[in-house]
């Protein structure tokens, strides 16, 4: 269990549930593949995410009513699950920047000063 | 907020129907393959690199893993799992886990009753508020033992103003009296009680009010509150009583309220209240019982110190009230009540205790030696990743449940034993304030047993299967009988051959008892004969020749009744007899000395309960102005005192007797003219006292009773005679008549037959239990050892011979229990000494008895699997390995 491959990280909770957030936000409806990739491609370097943790962050916020799943076609006729965000999702979202904004901007003032 | 709400009550969902959400995820992991697949082929791999790959990036299993933990409860799926694989598991052997449970329902149960009963009967009887703290207050004669509980007005007021450790005090005295109703005459118990009675019992009635200090005033009108039995017996339950005026005894009296069914206190069908007045004429009579609620906070011994003190001032002034050396004696009043019964209940907790304990041995055993057959099952769990803890959790689950199953089936076993229990419970030493029930508390215990032995035997198997050497494990199991576990499990069976030996002990010796009492020869045919209690209305019926008249009539017309040989009237009936009084002898004035039972009766007594004469004649019939000059006496009587019955005949003695209806008593004469054979006179587990008869003489007491021999049934004369005696007088009341035989039951023997039962019930279930316990471990061990004697007799042993060193083990086990048991019986035995009646705790019937009893059930329970082992044929015992 504790055998993670090195280089892959498991996130904080909150941070991976802003990652899905935002990207639901910005690209609109998307499967749990798409997500992953999109991710990967964003990241300057392969993204070290663990794919299944991906599933816990969408079940998790799909509990919380933050976003709503449906059955869906892709563009090659496949099936999947097309995750949207909700409007308490957007709610969430705008609550979960700022908490975000605030602990990076701290952390950074803190990398900033340096071991004094 | 909102959201995390919703989040719990879909993983509750998800837990509770765990499929959709199962389906759901397999069709997006389905999904989520293929597209990834399709992209990776877009980028040039075939389509099984492309499938490889893919699985390598997106791994299902741990997908599903976590995906479970996030949409549900984890520790509840894991319990539910836990709970599924016990089921499961317990269903595979039936045997062994329905006699587990039965061994838990039998143990569970039992102590599930005994607590009731001690819950309901010593711990909590009252009804009333604060019931811990009512005393009940004697003046104890110091140099003779005796003394007396009856206190007079004078001392009362002393006792109540002087002292400050009592937050209330009631006074009370009981009497009977007659209720006059349109059709019969009823004999009522009615207590007289001081005006605060009710306040400071504190339950409200169940019908009208109950009475108050204003009902104490001087032209107050008079009232009763009526006992719900009473009500219910007498009035007919009728409501309506309520506020209507009856005759009690002499005076026309309102009902004002009637109690609820638990308002017993002293027995009273009804209360009528009397305030303390130093100036009536009885004063010295009311009242005579004294109680007291202590202050919160006050001991029995603050009590006791203040009353000491006012008591010996009193003494001083009053020296012809107290014994020449006394003291005050506070008793809670909840001991006072059932002090004699504590005894039996507690003998049956011990028992019941012991028999949990069995229970409780047998199911460790049970699990112990399941555990060892298991051990391989536990050792591949082991090898195939799973922990410690979860194969421990995993058995406490197993035990939790085959627990609780025990405990359903206990709380059954206890509901049906409560009800049979009860209707065996003598009514004599049990206030009528008990209500019995499965209380919460008992059931609460009966929980916690449950649990705690869950605990117990799931433990100890699961951490020893926990801590198995996995290669050893799986190498194969142990062999042969000895080991550690071996020990442990032979340790189990001595404690139970032991245990249930305690128990059958102390059954036999109470058995013992039991026979004794009812083998007693009381000296009276006492299933022919019907007892019959008169009570005359009061104000009538004063003059002895009045009585003597009515019994003339009754008995001449009784003794006209078909199926009647002899009827005859008296005064106290055996086993014991009227009342003591001193005797002189041969100039020798009466003395304390010489002690004698005195009873009167009429011509035909001795007719009547079959006393045969011994020497000289009968009591003669006395005319209604005659004084009584002769007498009868017992065997012991004439033996004591004149060396024989031909001795005493003809002999003169005086005895000191009461005068009239006054209180005053005066030396009178008798010639003995006639001995009779000996009764019990002192109770059935004396011998008989010197015993004297005097014929008639109705001078004492308001009652009497009617003893009729009947020449066949004696109920059958009930209804007979006591027509009789309403045609002669409608105002006269009876006891509703018994036979003597029901009485000697109510009165003797039934609380030695509920302690023998109770015990007699363990005992059986406790030897029921080991068999189970033997039986299971020895077949388990001779199952193990079923290679070892397929290898002595493939060698030329003979059954018999490999037969012998597998019972050689149980034997010797078996010695060892019996010894450890007759051991700890030696000290157990001491707790029902004062419970045992001409049987010594030492009896060496009982002894060979109960070892025989248990030796002989365990031999059987280790024969039977030790036969079939020898049966098996012993190629197919070696090729089985």
């Amino acid at each position: 269990m504790t055998s993670e491959p090195s280089g892959r990280v498991e996130l904080l909770q909150g941070t991976l549930d802003l990652i899905v957030l935002q990207s639901l936000a910005t690209m609109g409806p998307q499967h749990a593949y798409g997500l992953a990739a999109r991710l990967d491609q964003l990241a300057d370097h392969p993204f070290p995410l663990n794919q299944g943790t991906l599933y816990v962050a969408l079940v998790r916020l799909e509990q919380k009513g933050w976003i709503k799943g449906a059955w869906q076609r892709t563009e090659t006729n496949r099936d999947a699950k097309f995750y949207a965000i909700t409007a308490a999702g957007r709610c969430a979202l705008e609550r979960q920047t700022e908490r975000w904004r605030r602990l990076a901007g701290f952390v950074e003032k803190l990398l900033v000063e340096g071991p004094s | 907020m909102i959201a995390g709400l919703r989040r719990f009550v879909l993983r509750l969902a998800n837990f509770i129907r765990p499929a959709p959400a199962d389906r759901q995820l397999e069709r997006e992991v389905a999904s989520h393959l293929v597209l990834m697949e399709e992209d990776l082929q877009r980028r040039g791999m075939t389509p099984e690199e492309a499938a490889v790959a893919a699985r390598r990036t997106l791994r299902v299993h741990e997908v599903r893993e976590r995906h479970r933990d996030a949409r549900s409860f984890v520790w509840l799926e894991d319990a539910r799992r836990d709970l599924r694989y016990a089921v499961r598991t317990l269903s595979a052997t039936p045997g062994f886990t329905l006699l587990a449970v039965l061994t838990l329902a039998l143990g569970i149960g039992s102590v599930t009753v005994i607590y009731s009963v001690i819950h309901d009967v010593l711990l909590d009887p009252l009804p009333y508020p604060d019931s811990g703290r009512f005393v009940n207050v004697r003046v104890r004669d110091t140099a003779s033992g005796g003394g007396r509980a009856v206190l007079p007005a004078a001392e009362f007021l002393d006792f109540q103003q002087q002292s400050d450790v009592f937050e209330d005090v009631i006074g009370t005295r009981g009497d009977s009296l007659l209720l006059k109703t349109p059709d019969r005459v009823e004999i009522l118990r009615a207590v007289h009680v001081t005006p605060n009675f009710f306040e400071v019992m504190g339950l409200p009635p169940l019908l009208g009010r109950a009475i108050g200090p204003a009902d104490a005033a001087h032209d107050a009108p008079l009232v009763a509150v009526l006992r719900h039995r009473a009500w219910v017996s007498y009035f007919g339950a009728d409501p309506g009583v309520v506020g209507r005026a009856y005759r009690f005894g002499e005076e026309l009296r309102t009902v004002v309220g009637v109690m609820p069914p638990r308002f017993t206190w002293h027995a009273a069908d009804v209360w009528i209240p009397r305030p303390v007045d130093l100036a009536a004429p009885d004063a010295v009579t009311f009242p005579r019982n004294f109680q007291a609620r202590l202050k919160p906070g006050a001991t029995i011994e603050q009590a006791e110190a203040q009353l000491n003190v006012i008591a010996a001032r009193r003494a001083r002034s009053h020296p012809d009230e107290y014994p020449e050396t006394f003291r005050i004696e506070v008793v809670n009043v909840i001991e006072d009540v059932v002090g004699d019964f504590r005894g039996v209940l507690y003998t049956a907790l011990a028992a019941v205790g012991l028999l949990l304990l069995i229970a409780c041995c047998n199911v460790a055993n049970m699990l112990l030696a399941r555990a060892t057959a298991r051990e391989r099952e536990m050792t591949i769990r082991a090898a195939l990743g799973a922990g410690r803890g979860r194969i421990v959790r995993q058995l406490i689950v197993e035990g939790l449940l085959l627990a609780l199953a025990g405990a359903a089936a206990g709380a059954l076993l206890a509901h049906v034993g409560v009800d049979l229990l009860v209707r065996f419970l003598p009514e004599g030493p049990l206030p009528g304030e008990v209500a019995f029930g499965l209380g919460g508390p008992a059931l609460v215990v009966s929980l916690v047993v449950a649990v705690s032995s869950a605990v117990l035997f799931g433990i100890a198997p699961a951490l020893y299967a926990a801590r198995r050497d996995l290669v050893q494990g799986l190498r194969g199991e142990g062999r042969g009988v000895a080991g550690g576990r071996g020990r442990l499990r032979n340790a189990l069976v001595v404690t139970e051959v032991a245990l249930s030996l305690v128990l059958l002990l102390g059954a036999g010796l109470l058995m013992r008892t039991f026979v004794s009492l009812v083998r007693v020869e009381t000296g009276v045919d006492a299933d022919r004969i019907l007892v019959v209690f008169v009570v005359f209305p009061p104000g009538e019926y004063e003059e002895p020749a009045a009585r003597r008249q009515f019994f003339d009539r009754a008995l001449e017309r009784i003794s006209a009744l078909p199926l009647v040989e002899a009827a005859s009237a008296t005064q106290g009936i055996p086993v014991f007899g009227g009342f003591r009084t001193e005797l002189g002898l041969a100039g020798d004035p009466p003395s304390r000395e010489r002690m004698s039972v005195v009873q009167w009766c009429t011509e035909d007594y001795f007719r009547t309960v079959g006393l045969t004469t011994v020497a000289g004649v009968h009591l003669p019939r006395i005319g209604p102005d005659e004084a009584p000059r002769t007498t009868v006496v017992n065997q012991t009587f004439a033996s004591t005192y004149f060396g024989g019955a031909a001795g005493a005949l003809g002999q003169s003695i005086e005895l000191l007797l009461p005068v009239g209806t006054s209180s005053e008593r005066k030396e009178v004469r008798f010639e003995i003219v006639g001995v009779v054979r000996d009764v019990r006179n002192q109770g059935i587990r004396e011998g008989p006292a010197p015993h004297v008869y005097l014929p008639d003489g109705m001078t004492v007491g308001a009652g009497r009773t009617i003893l009729v021999r009947a020449a066949g049934d004696p109920r059958m004369l009930a209804e007979p005679t006591r027509r009789v005696l309403a045609e002669i007088d409608s105002n006269v009341a009876i006891r509703p008549p018994d036979t003597f035989q029901e009485a000697l039951d109510r009165y003797i023997f039934a609380q030695p037959r509920f302690s023998l039962l109770v015990l007699a019930v363990f005992a059986i279930t406790g030897t029921v239990l080991v068999a189970i316990g033997v039986f299971s471990v020895m077949a388990y061990t001779v199952s193990r050892q079923t290679r070892e004697i397929a290898v002595r007799i493939a060698l030329g042993a003979s059954r018999r011979q490999a037969m012998g060193v597998v019972l050689g083990l149980a034997i010797r086990l078996l010695a060892v229990g019996i010894a450890a048991g007759w051991l700890a019986s030696l000290a157990t035995t001491r707790l029902i000494e004062a419970q045992l009646w001409n049987t010594s705790r030492h009896d060496p019937l009982t002894a060979v008895a109960a070892i025989g009893i248990v030796a002989a059930v365990a031999l059987v329970a280790c024969y039977l699997p030790a036969r079939r082992a020898m049966g098996v044929d012993p190629v197919v015992a070696l090729r089985h390995e």
